[in-house]
């Protein structure tokens, strides 16, 4: 191959040529640099570059390998981060001019691990204002565009993790999922992406919406590049005190191994028959390769998922509303000086600089949190939920792993859906049921529509049980070799 | 219910600021999502209890989300914060 075009390999195919020095990971940080360059202009990927870092880094790395001593996972591999994750030395604006300025001081702990398996971090990702959206239309620095159509929207919020991932000019990235932001934009944009079970990745060093809903995952082209990443980054880590001491060593098996374990597949067909034609016509081709590999499929539903929504956009705006009281310019926010301002007019002007999306939530919060309403509906919510996870439970004890659409409809035009909250929020309706249980849920590039978009075909699986994703992953990956699906950009 | 909500008492509560030609706009959304919120109104809750998600380590106690403030009855009459026009 020319070297060149060593973007277009996967991760794990060029960190094994770094460390068998076929190619020198400043070589490969730097084609890697002239890709980000010659690319992302037109889709909006990134917010901050970490250029001259990577590279220096790059070097350390081979050096290590020219020594003999021995290197991490994520050899000479960039990644790219989302710009609400912590990277000491980086601007970390989660995509809102009140942090436009904010330098980290210190790495998320997932950064620090991504370090330690000398993986190298080559910028900050766009994103929905502090994670609040489903399309990264909501970002200060413009909005991230589909590299499959510009004109339509990435998804997100993590939607630079995903479409700087599709549009090769990173291998491997970081998004954060508090109600689908991972596993959206990774089906609109034909990439792999898992929201770990909540508590096995930290989440010390990113900046919270929702507390209780959110996790750190990683997006890739790939499986077989997605497993590293999610091994460096799980675990206990005493630094966050809701992860829990249950680390597992993810794997790649083969298929013959996966088929073995004769897995039990619940398909959500309800879901799959409410969702757009092309959506359910793609996922129901999925059920039919599974099946195909002889695994047992049965249709099944989740009743209470008519009430999810309301569940989960009455907790998440609660713990928004909390999380942001903080940005009142003293503690975080801008340089500004409070000389002349009443107390309380000073701190309601300084979080003007809120976008429109994030008011709109901080306002929603506001309002179900006070003492008149807490009953009717944030703890009716929080029932909801327990009623939701109670459900999945019993699912779970029936099936192996369940399957839906990660999305119920293809990605909407840029600005089309942008002033219509609830038409907006609609569109998490299947991926919010995996952050209120807490259980891991993966989306799987599952094809393309006849107008040339992405559709994610997603998968369930009971706590701690991400091998199970990773298996069907390989499943289906198997069939069709996703990774090649490439748009023309 | 979502219907009469004064806006500007809501900004108060939540400490934001919102110019007046946005008022309009804002208003019609938080009236939209609350509306959806009101869907919880036909859920029985039956014998499930909040604490039933106590298998998930939280950072903290859902029920003290407000750490800036104590929590405020927005149905007082008496108070700043009768959000309500009515």
């Amino acid at each position: 191959m020319i070297l060149k075009r060593l973007y277009e390999l996967p991760a794990f195919v060029v960190s094994r040529k770094i460390k068998e020095q076929e190619v020198t990971a400043e070589e490969y940080i730097s084609i890697i640099i002239e890709r980000i360059k010659n690319v992302d202009f037109r889709i909006n990927s990134f917010i901050s570059h970490n250029f001259e870092n990577a590279i220096t880094k790059s070097r350390a790395i081979d050096k290590k390998i020219k020594e003999g001593t021995n290197t991490g996972l994520l050899a000479g591999i960039p990644v790219g981060i989302k710009d609400n994750i912590s990277v000491q030395g980086l601007k970390n604006t989660c995509a809102s001019r009140m942090l436009a300025e904010y330098t980290s001081p210190y790495n998320a702990t997932v950064v620090s691990k991504i370090e330690e398996q000398d993986g190298i971090v080559i910028g900050k990702l766009n994103m929905d204002e502090f994670g609040m959206g489903t399309t990264s239309e909501y970002s200060a620095f413009g909005p991230v565009r589909n590299p499959w159509n510009p004109e339509y929207v990435a998804g997100g919020s993590s939607g630079g993790s995903a479409a700087a991932v599709a549009s090769l000019q990173i291998p491997l990235s970081l998004g954060s999922d508090t109600g689908g932001s991972i596993r959206c934009p990774s089906s609109f944009c034909s990439v792999i992406g898992i929201k770990p079970t909540y508590g096995s990745v930290s989440r010390n060093g990113l900046i919270s919406y929702s507390n209780s809903l959110e996790q750190i995952g990683p997006l890739a082209r790939t499986i077989y590049d997605l497993v590293p990443l999610l091994n460096s980054i799980s675990g206990f880590d005493p630094k966050d005190n809701t992860t829990i001491n249950k680390k597992s060593e993810y794997q790649t098996n083969n298929v013959d191994n996966i088929l073995k374990k004769r897995y039990k597949i619940g398909v959500l067909e309800e879901l799959i028959d409410n969702s757009e034609s092309e959506v359910a016509k793609n996922n129901r081709k999925k059920v039919k390769e599974l099946e195909n590999y002889g695994c047992e499929i049965e249709d099944t539903r989740i009743s209470l998922s008519h009430y999810a929504l309301a569940s989960y956009y009455v907790i998440a705006t609660a713990e928004a509303s909390s999380n942001l009281s903080r940005y009142d310019n003293l503690r975080y926010g801008y340089e500004g000086s409070p000389e002349g301002y009443e107390w309380t007019s000073y701190f309601a002007e300084s979080r003007s600089r809120f976008g429109d999306e994030v008011k709109l939530r901080i306002l929603l919060g506001s309002y179900v949190l006070s003492a008149g309403y807490f009953g009717k509906y944030y703890a009716k919510a929080q029932k909801v939920r327990s009623k939701i996870k109670k459900e999945f439970d019993n699912l779970f004890n029936k099936y192996d792993i369940l399957l839906l659409p990660t999305m119920p409809a293809l990605p909407p035009k840029i600005g089309e859906k942008s002033s219509q909250p609830i038409e907006h929020y609609n569109l998490d309706v299947y991926t919010i049921l995996a952050n209120l249980a807490g259980i891991p849920a993966i989306s799987i590039p599952g094809g393309l529509s006849e107008k040339g978009f992405p559709i994610g075909v997603q998968i369930l699986a009971d706590g701690f049980n991400e091998q199970k994703l990773i298996d069907a992953a390989v499943l289906l990956e198997n069939v069709e070799g996703f990774e090649t699906w490439i748009p023309k950009i | 219910m979502a219907k009469g909500i004064d806006i500007k008492k809501l900004c108060e509560l939540a400490k934001l600021e919102i110019p007046e030609q946005n008022m309009t706009e804002i208003s019609r959304k938080v009236e939209e999502v609350l509306l959806m919120f009101d869907k919880l109104d036909d859920f029985t809750t039956g014998d499930s209890k909040a604490s039933s998600i106590d298998d998930l380590k939280l950072e903290m106690a859902l029920e003290n989300l407000r750490d800036d403030k104590s929590r405020l009855d927005l149905n007082s009459s008496d108070g700043p914060w009768n959000i309500f026009n009515a």
